[in-house]
């Protein structure tokens, strides 16, 4: 699973404990292998199988309502979980396009597409106030706060609510087996291993952390940086990216590549991924203080904060903040690989330092559990009374943006 | 030639009137009187002049003010009054143009131009909150309806915004890509997105708090009701719709029968800004205060505005500051000036959580911040602020080391930045934001709009009054 399963099973998780009245189903893409638990049950659906689905619930909780989904939307609750300011992101994932023509075009269907969702939407989650407001902006835009609907909360949190990524609700892995020294049987046992604890996403800065390894290799060998997964789960997103290519061959030209530098190939189970977290370090992730950093929620880093594991990032977006008003580790500048050995090198050396890192990471943790982070959408789901506009209202200017949206998705395949 | 040719409405042809400058021209546009009495937006306008005169040696600065003012610059910029008629003629002499809004009519000087948006509150979230009552939901939802129209009017000409805070700033930067301002193109430019949308907050006053010769006081001992000796809060500007002075006078009340020192005091009940009706809350105010016994006692009114010295000379002297508010949308996005010139007047402040200064005011240890609508809350933080002088006196050294990060040379330093960029580059290399010719379709589309929004407006209005 990547973030945005991650994120439905644990919906689906906490839904299910909460709500005991309630009937809870996890919809999952065809491919997927997730099993049913005793708080809901698990609906494999198909592009034509959806729209049954969506018409068996009350209650819809989606990162998307495609056109197929319509017909229900009068009569059923959508509840839009927008975790990322996709606005900003899709700029980052565009730049792949080299194609001027077709990447404008892609992103115009992509702003058609965000404008469609908002207004589809009863209810909105997000992962964080910046990401909040931005989405208040848009749906401003949008005519979307009436006077209304600011009348029957002026908070508009029951419109718009922060709901973000938590943690893992597991206790912290017994020591067992090492997978990742099996993998590795180069790390020793005294190695201290700086983990990159998820995919090398195009717009992240791999090639900052393998230069300060780099810098530090010259000095000790007992620093081994890994990273961790490098295909998504979910076909067609991000498979081989430059930054990707970028990351191994500065590791090979640094000739660092199974030496100091190792690439977990693939993508790790959740579960196992726990046992990678036990062994390791500290945690490492670089990337750049852009748009798309500053709405952004760097989900991996919870994994980090669950395991206790001081963190190294970089600034700009909120859970760097949080790294650095709560203690959990060091931020440094985007692109300094001076700042981040000397970051690597604090933690590597000043154990007390370390230990306070890790007391901080042990207190934040308790109020981080998904339990706590969705609380906002526990509660609307007990009692879902949406103040959005009400529906008839919003379906003519629904059904225009449904047929700008799918006007451009026709454009885009035309574009060459 | 010199500039400008006449003062109030402009004459002649453009071409005489306005020579080809070889200088660069900023002009500032003020939508609020500026002069001795100002209110918030006026007196934003009037620094943002000052600070682009003294920061900007090579380029003209003019500050545009509505109607007759009695300004006086005190830095290298000029000061005109404009009229609705005379202003599309106004902008077209200059190179960029920075103004709290931008009427459909300087439209056609839209090309050739950077227009800087001072977009510093959330104004639609605020009119959410000023036109709750005395209209019907119809008027007001076409209100809402013109007010959101206009905003995009406004960010599809804007080649650059500066708001007060980064809340602000999300918000606008969700709008701008909403309305597909920010574009692939627009992104890789400045993929920060810095350079078009960026904080430029309200500063604190230039002028030191201290006299430099010892005045007379003009609060206590002179202020009817208040005594030499006397311990005063000071509720500072008006009393909106969205403010809630009655848990002020509530905590008050229950302060008093162990201090009958304490006085509070209402600085502003009218505006400058005609046609802008403060609500009933002042009346309920006045209400509370007379069934609590308190009214000209311990609580007592200002009636009107005060000139904008003498305010800043009574914050000086008060020994509390305090605003209330509730804990909305609209306190959300604000950034209430009001506090800014207790930070000013290093007077520590008590005021209700929610927006990003009681934010600054907790994290900074300035005074103290409370849950909305607490009047426990509230008594106990005022009555620290009266009891505790170690924490008095520890808000206070922090109100003074806290000072120079908010003087107005820094907190524009976004908007001072761009304006030389647009002066080093001959106005070609400052905005990023998307060509001119590619919103030109939207412009127009969007002008339409709000024309449209605005007559079913009015027509409802009308019929409304018609009716009534």
């Amino acid at each position: 699973m990547s973030a945005p399963g991650i994120r439905a099973y644990h919906m689906a998780q906490v839904l299910g404990r909460h709500l005991p009245e309630a009937e809870v189903t996890l919809g999952v893409p065809a491919y997927s292998d997730v099993r049913p638990e005793p708080g809901f049950r698990v609906v494999r659906y198909g592009r034509w199988s959806l729209l049954k689905l969506f018409y068996q619930h009350d209650v819809i909780v989606s990162l998307s309502f495609p056109p197929a989904s319509l017909p229900a939307f009068l009569r059923r609750v959508f509840v839009l979980d927008f975790f990322s300011n996709f606005a900003m992101e899709w700029m980052e994932v565009g730049k792949t396009q080299r194609n001027y023509r077709k990447r404008w075009v892609w992103y115009e269907t992509a702003r058609q597409y965000i404008n469609y969702q908002l207004t589809a939407a009863d209810f909105i989650i997000c992962n964080n106030e910046r990401q909040r407001d931005a989405w208040l902006g848009m749906l401003q835009s949008l005519g979307l706060i009436t006077g209304r609907v600011y009348d029957a909360d002026p908070t508009l949190r029951r419109l718009v609510a922060v709901a973000p990524h938590g943690i893992r609700p597991d206790p912290l892995p017994e020591p067992g087996p090492s997978p990742l020294r099996t993998a590795f049987p180069t790390i020793r046992p005294t190695d201290k291993v700086i983990l990159w604890n998820a995919g090398i996403v195009g717009w992240y800065d791999p090639v900052t952390a393998i230069r300060a390894v780099h810098a530090l290799s010259h000095e000790r060998d007992d620093v081994k940086l890994v990273f961790m997964g490098s295909k998504y789960p979910d076909p067609g997103f991000l498979e081989e990216n430059p930054t990707f290519k970028a990351a191994i061959d500065t590791a090979a030209a640094l000739n660092l590549t199974d030496r100091h530098v190792f690439f977990v190939r693939g993508w790790l189970p959740y579960e196992e991924v726990k046992a990678y977290l036990r062994d390791a370090y500290l945690g490492l992730s670089t990337y750049f203080n852009n748009a798309e950093t500053h709405y952004s929620h760097r989900t991996r880093f919870l994994d980090l904060i669950w395991a206790e594991l001081p963190i190294i990032c970089t600034r700009g977006d909120v859970l760097a903040q949080m790294v650095e008003e709560r203690g959990l580790g060091i931020v440094t500048p985007e692109g300094d690989v001076n700042a981040v050995v000397a970051a690597l090198r604090r933690l590597l050396d000043d154990q007390e330092f370390y230990a306070r890192c890790r007391t901080n990471l042990r207190a934040v943790k308790a109020g981080m559990t998904w339990d706590c982070t969705l609380r906002e959408l526990v509660e609307f789901c007990r009692n879902p009374r949406p103040i959005a506009v009400p529906k008839r209202e919003r379906l003519l200017p629904l059904l225009r943006r449904a047929a700008g949206y799918l006007l451009w998705r026709g454009i885009t395949k035309l574009v060459r | 030639m010199g500039w400008p040719p006449s003062r109030g409405r402009t004459t002649g042809a453009r071409r005489e009137a306005y020579p080809a400058a070889a200088r660069h021209r900023v002009l500032v546009l003020a939508k609020a009187s500026a002069g001795s009495m100002m209110s918030s937006p006026g007196i934003r306008a009037l620094n943002i002049a000052r600070v682009l005169a003294r920061a900007l040696p090579e380029s003209e600065v003019v500050l545009a003010v509505p109607g007759p003012t009695d300004l006086d610059p005190d830095a290298p910029f000029q000061v005109v009054s404009y009229t609705a008629r005379s202003l599309p003629r106004l902008v077209f002499a200059f190179d960029v143009v920075i103004s709290q809004g931008f009427p459909p009519t300087t439209l056609p000087a839209f090309f050739g131009r950077r227009f800087v948006m001072d977009f510093f509150t959330n104004f639609l979230i605020e009119g959410l909150e000023y036109r709750r009552e005395h209209v019907t939901p119809a008027v007001r939802q076409a209100w809402l309806d013109s007010q959101r129209t206009y905003l995009n009017l406004q960010l599809t000409m804007a080649d650059f915004v500066i708001c007060a805070n980064e809340r602000q700033r999300d918000a606008w930067l969700g709008m701008m890509s909403c309305l597909g301002l920010v574009t692939g193109a627009v992104y890789d430019r400045d993929n920060t997105l810095r350079a078009l949308v960026d904080t430029a907050p309200y500063g604190v006053r230039p002028d030191p708090v201290a006299p430099s010769e010892p005045t007379e006081s003009v609060l206590k001992g002179v202020f009817p009701g208040v005594e030499r000796g006397d311990t005063v809060i000071l509720w500072n500007g008006g009393i909106l719709k969205w403010y809630d002075p009655l848990t002020v006078i509530r905590a008050v009340a229950r302060i008093v029968e162990r201090r009958p020192d304490v006085k509070l005091l209402f600085l502003g009940t009218r505006y400058p800004v005609s046609g802008f009706d403060p609500g009933a809350t002042v009346d309920e105010a006045y209400a509370l205060s007379r069934e609590l016994g308190l009214l000209g006692r311990n609580v007592l009114f200002n009636e009107g505005w005060l000139p904008y010295d003498l305010s800043g000379r009574y914050m000086a002297e008060a020994d509390i500051g305090v605003s209330a508010y509730y804990d909305n949308l609209e306190t959300h996005f604000s950034y209430r000036t009001r506090l800014v010139d207790f930070l000013w007047a290093e007077t520590p402040v008590v005021c209700t959580r929610g927006d990003v200064i009681a934010e600054l005011i907790e994290r900074r240890e300035l005074g103290l911040a409370v849950p909305e609508r607490d009047v426990d809350a509230m008594t106990a933080a005022l009555w620290r602020l009266i009891e505790d002088r170690a924490f008095y006196e520890r808000c206070k050294d922090n109100l003074r080391a806290l000072k120079p990060e908010l003087a107005w040379e820094r907190q524009l330093s976004p908007l001072i930045a761009f304006c030389r960029r647009d002066a080093a580059s001959k106005g070609r290399g400052a905005a990023i934001a998307r060509g001119k010719w590619w919103r030109a379709p939207d412009l127009l589309s969007r002008t339409a709009r709000y024309a449209l929004a605005r007559a079913v407006e009015k027509g409802l209005v009308l019929a409304s009054r018609f009716r009534s």
